[in-house]
C-alpha cells in the first residue's frame, strides 16, 4: 500500500495501527494522516491505553538494568549541575551563517537588557515539546494561528547582528509563545539551539529547540522583556555563556 | 526523593524534562516492569527484551516531549513505544527466521491456545473479566496481533478470514473492551487519561 489514504480507509486501519499490526507502508500512510487529523490521534491514544490494560499486571525488572540506564544517561544529557556550564569553543561550527562572537555581541547591545547569556542559572531551564514533526503538528499550527490572530499577542522578531538569520515568535499574555518561523542554520546532532527569556537579570531557558528547529510551542513565565536563541550541546544546558545567535525584544 | 515517590507521572515526566535522574528513576520504578514483562512476552528471548526495556527508558529521558498527558496516561505510552520496539525486533529478519521456524513445527490452532493461556495468567482479574466479554472472535483478532505481534494480514491466514473482517474485529473489539474497562471503573483514559493510578504497579 502506498500513496495518501483517505480518512475513511485510515480509520478502518486505526485498531490495527494501534496495535502495530500493520506493515510498513500502511504505517507510514497511517501516520502521515495523523498528523493533521485530530480525530484520528484520539482514537489511537484510545486504542493504545485499552491495549495497555492487556500488558501482564505485574512483574519485575531486573534491577541491575536500571543501573546500566543511570550509567549511559551520562553520556546522554547536559550537566546537571547548575555551576557545571559547559564552556564551548567559538569555532566548533564552522561554514554556517551564525554570527561570531563580536556580531552577536553588537546584536546584544541593541538588545542592551540581555548581554551575554548565561549568567544567572534558571531552575526554570527544561526541554519544550518539538510537536511539529510529531502527531499533534496539527493542533500545533491551529495554536499557533490562534496566537498569531489574538489581538493581546506580541511578535518578537529575533535577528541576528547581518539580519541574515532571523527567526519570529508570537507570545499571548498568559506567557505561551510559539516559535513560527526561522532560518536557523541546521545544526549537526550534537549541537542543539535553545531558547532563553529575558526576565529581570535573568535569562530562563524556555526550550531546546533541536538541531533543526521547526514550529515549536513554549511557555514563559514572569514579565518577558527580550529573547534569544544560542547554540548549545545537544539535550540543552541549564545556563549559557554563548552568544546568542539571534535576539529580539517584545514588541 | 519522597517528593517524587509521591509525584504524578505527569510530573515525573516534567521533572525528567529538567534533567532529573531521580524522576527517571521513579518513572522505572513504577513502570519497568510492565515494559519489561511484555516486550518478554513478546520476544521471548530475555536479552532482547532488556534492549527494549532500556531503548524505552533512554528514549523518555531523551525526548520526554514525546509523551502528552493529554493523551493518555504514561503507562500506556510507555508499553505502546515498547510494543512497537518489540514487535520491529520481532519482525526483524532474524526473528523471523526462528518464528518461522517455530510456526513450522506449531498448528496455528495450538499457538492460539497456548498463546491465551499465558495471556489469561498474566492479566488482573478486572481486565480478564473485560475481556472475556468479548466475542470470541474479536478476542482472537486481538491477542494474536498484541500479543503475537502478527499484522493483521497474518491474522487473516491464521484465522481464515479476510482482511476486512480482521480489521474490523480489531477495532471493534478495542472499543467494546474500552466500554468494558469503563463500565468496571478502571476507565481507560478517562479524563485525559489520568484515571487510573498507575503508580501503583
Amino acid at each position: 500500500m502506498g500513496g495518501e489514504l483517505s480518512h475513511a480507509e485510515v480509520t478502518e486501519l486505526l485498531g490495527v495501527y494501534a496495535l502495530d499490526a500493520v506493515d510498513a507502508a500502511e504505517s507510514a500512510a497511517v501516520l502521515a494522516h495523523l498528523r493533521n487529523c485530530l480525530q484520528c490521534q484520539i482514537e489511537v491514544a484510545e486504542h493504545r491505553e485499552v491495549a495497555a490494560f492487556l500488558a501482564p499486571a505485574t512483574s519485575a525488572a531486573p534491577e541491575r538494568l536500571w543501573d546500566q540506564i543511570a550509567e549511559s544517561l551520562e553520556e546522554a544529557p547536559p550537566p546537571l549541575e547548575l555551576s557545571n556550564v559547559r564552556q564551548l569553543g567559538s569555532g566548533r561550527r564552522s561554514g554556517g551563517k551564525i554570527t561570531t562572537f563580536a556580531a552577536a555581541a553588537a546584536a546584544i547591545a541593541a538588545v542592551a537588557v540581555i548581554g551575554v547569556l548565561g549568567l544567572k542559572v534558571s531552575d526554570d531551564s527544561r526541554r519544550i515539546d518539538q510537536m511539529a514533526g510529531g502527531t499533534y503538528g496539527t493542533q500545533l499550527n491551529r495554536a499557533t494561528s490562534a496566537a498569531l490572530a489574538d489581538p493581546r499577542a506580541r511578535l518578537v522578531d529575533l535577528r541576528s547582528s547581518g539580519d541574515d538569520v532571523s527567526a519570529q515568535a508570537v507570545v499571548l499574555p498568559d506567557g505561551t509563545g510559539y516559535v513560527v518561523k526561522n532560518n536557523l542554520p541546521a545544526l549537526d546532532a550534537r549541537h542543539t539551539y535553545q531558547l532563553w527569556a529575558v526576565v529581570g537579570d535573568s535569562k530562563i531557558s524556555v526550550g531546546v529547540l533541536g538541531p533543526d528547529p521547526g514550529p515549536t510551542g513554549f511557555k514563559a513565565a514572569g514579565d518577558v522583556s527580550a529573547f534569544a536563541i544560542t547554540e548549545e550541546a545537544a539535550g540543552g544546558v541549564v545556563a549559557s555563556d554563548q552568544s546568542p545567535v539571534v535576539v529580539g525584544r517584545l514588541s | 526523593m519522597t517528593d517524587l515517590r509521591d509525584a504524578s507521572d505527569g510530573a515525573l515526566v516534567v521533572a525528567i524534562g529538567r534533567w532529573r535522574e531521580e524522576a527517571l528513576a521513579e518513572a522505572y520504578r513504577r513502570h519497568a516492569g510492565a515494559v519489561f514483562a511484555l516486550s518478554r512476552r513478546l520476544l521471548v528471548d530475555r536479552q532482547m527484551a532488556e534492549e527494549v526495556l532500556q531503548e524505552v527508558f533512554l528514549r523518555l529521558w531523551n525526548q520526554p516531549d514525546r509523551f502528552d498527558p493529554e493523551r493518555g496516561s504514561l503507562r500506556a505510552y510507555l508499553l505502546a513505544q515498547t510494543h512497537g520496539r518489540s514487535v520491529d525486533m520481532l519482525r526483524s529478519e532474524t526473528s523471523r527466521r526462528r518464528r518461522e521456524e517455530r510456526d513450522a513445527r506449531e498448528r496455528a490452532e495450538s499457538v492460539i491456545d497456548i498463546e491465551r493461556e499465558v495471556i489469561e495468567l498474566s492479566m488482573s482479574e478486572q481486565v480478564k473479566d473485560v475481556v472475556a466479554t468479548l466475542p470470541v472472535d474479536e478476542r482472537r483478532a486481538i491477542e494474536l496481533a498484541y500479543f503475537g505481534g502478527h499484522t493483521y494480514r497474518q491474522v487473516a491466514v491464521m484465522l481464515d478470514e479476510p482482511e476486512g473482517t480482521v480489521k474490523s474485529r480489531i477495532r471493534s473489539g478495542l472499543r467494546r473492551m474500552r466500554d468494558g474497562l469503563v463500565a468496571a471503573g478502571l476507565s481507560p483514559g478517562g479524563q485525559n487519561g489520568m484515571g487510573v493510578s498507575w503508580a501503583e504497579n
